[in-house]
């Protein structure tokens, strides 16, 4: 139950191909379109620990992310042809499938307990743990694309992003209306893809 | 509304909320049903899941509980995959335990599975020997049954020992072949050779084959 890379480098720009790093869950993911079991097997073993984290960090909630990370294969499972190796690497695919499917269980749990364990995963503005670890060139790329945002919109995107934050709950956090902070978050997202298509 | 605010209005706007999560359940639904059905809006979202991606680094991995991966396999083929070596009715029995959880689980997942192709079926022989061995593969669980048809047992103080071997892969013992059907679980893509090789009792001490390899069949097609 390893990881096979850190996920830093686990990125292909959105026009294609990117870098020509090899990545060990393509093919793994290729086998499992076409229902090899024991690929199925591999690829877990390569990628729970990443997905089972995620859903940690976005469900705040152990059970529920055991859960989610069952219906996360079942998936992965039997939508591994949609799976494009030309596109994005393996496991941000299995990265996307994992955030839908918490966000998904986020927004259909009732509006009071949203944000309950979201006040303490904001980290205070400044620097966030993961963006000191980050150790990629791509990576560093969007780094310094958020440097060039607002901080207090740089955390409400990294806090929608990694803790599934609703528009509400950020709102809440942040002390600004919810047209605000829907307006804040769409300007931010234009400005880094911006940055990082320059 | 300013020009600023103009610009991150349409499409890409929509599709970067939806991959960020902000999304009002409703909108969110909506957003997710017209990807299915309009590629352009789908690329715009992949663009955005691959231009966030770096964030994904904030996911700090986590062991899962080693009890997961059965639950996942049963929901998925019905049964945890059996341990190699286990007699068919031995394998039966295991079915039989879960059985009412299993069938009530396989139920609701099974539709949005694909297709399952049929049973693989295949015969080994050789040149120069009466052995015949049958083989008959159920996708459905993954299993691979296997049967001496024809030709002799294998000499006192030795055992018949049944490998699949991948394309470019290394021989992987599945079990002995005594007297009825031995049941393991594999997977037989394609260009999988099977084979039995005669080895000393109990098996190869070294798990790969020792002796002569008596019987092969090569799965072809799909």
């Amino acid at each position: 139950m390893s990881e096979l890379r850190p996920h830093s480098s686990d990125r292909q720009g959105p026009s294609g191909a990117g870098t020509a790093e090899p990545d060990p869950l393509a093919p793994l993911l290729s086998r499992v379109a076409s229902g090899d079991r024991e690929a199925f097997r591999q690829l877990y073993s390569a990628s729970s620990a990443k997905l089972f984290g995620t859903a940690l960090r976005m469900l705040g909630n152990r059970a529920e992310s055991e859960e989610a990370l069952q219906e996360v294969f079942v998936r992965i499972w039997t939508r591994a042809h949609r799976y494009d190796a030309g596109r994005a690497r393996g496991m941000t695919w299995m990265i996307a499938v994992t955030r839908n499917h918490c966000i998904d269980r986020l927004r259909a749990r009732p509006a009071q307990t949203e944000d309950a364990s979201a006040l303490e995963t904001i980290a205070a503005p400044g620097l966030s743990p993961e963006a000191s670890a980050i150790a990629s060139s791509e990576a560093r790329r969007i780094a310094d694309c958020f440097g060039q945002l607002e901080p207090d919109r740089a955390q409400a995107v990294r806090g929608a992003y990694l803790d599934g934050l609703s528009y509400e709950a950020l709102s809440a956090r942040f002390a600004v209306p919810v047209n605000t902070m829907r307006s804040w978050l769409r300007r931010g997202l234009m400005k880094l893809k911006d940055c990082l298509e320059a | 509304m300013n020009g600023e605010a103009d610009i991150a209005e349409g499409d890409d706007g929509l599709a970067a909320e939806y991959v960020l999560g902000t999304l009002p359940r409703i909108d969110r639904a909506a957003a997710a049903a017209r990807a299915r059905s309009d590629a352009r809006f789908a690329a715009r979202i992949a663009d955005w899941e691959i231009r966030l991606a770096p964030l994904n680094d904030g996911f700090a991995p986590v062991r899962a509980p080693r009890t997961l991966w059965p639950q996942i396999e049963t929901r998925i083929f019905g049964a945890p995959a059996p341990r190699s070596r286990l007699g068919r009715w031995s394998l039966l029995a295991g079915l039989g335990l879960g059985a009412g959880l299993a069938a009530a689980v396989v139920l609701t997942v099974l539709p949005v599975l694909r297709p399952i192709p049929d049973a693989v079926v295949a015969e080994l022989v050789a040149e120069g020997t009466d052995l015949r061995v049958a083989a008959r593969f159920e996708p459905r669980f993954g299993v691979i049954h296997v049967t001496r048809i024809a030709g002799p047992a294998a000499p006192e103080g030795q055992d018949y020992q049944f490998w699949v071997i991948a394309e470019g892969g290394a021989p992987v013992p599945l079990g002995l072949l005594r007297e009825g059907e031995l049941a393991a679980a594999t997977e037989v893509p394609p260009g999988t050779v099977l084979a039995v090789s005669l080895e000393p009792l109990g098996g190869s001490p070294t798990g790969q084959p020792t002796g002569p390899i008596l019987v092969t069949a090569t799965i072809t097609g799909s």
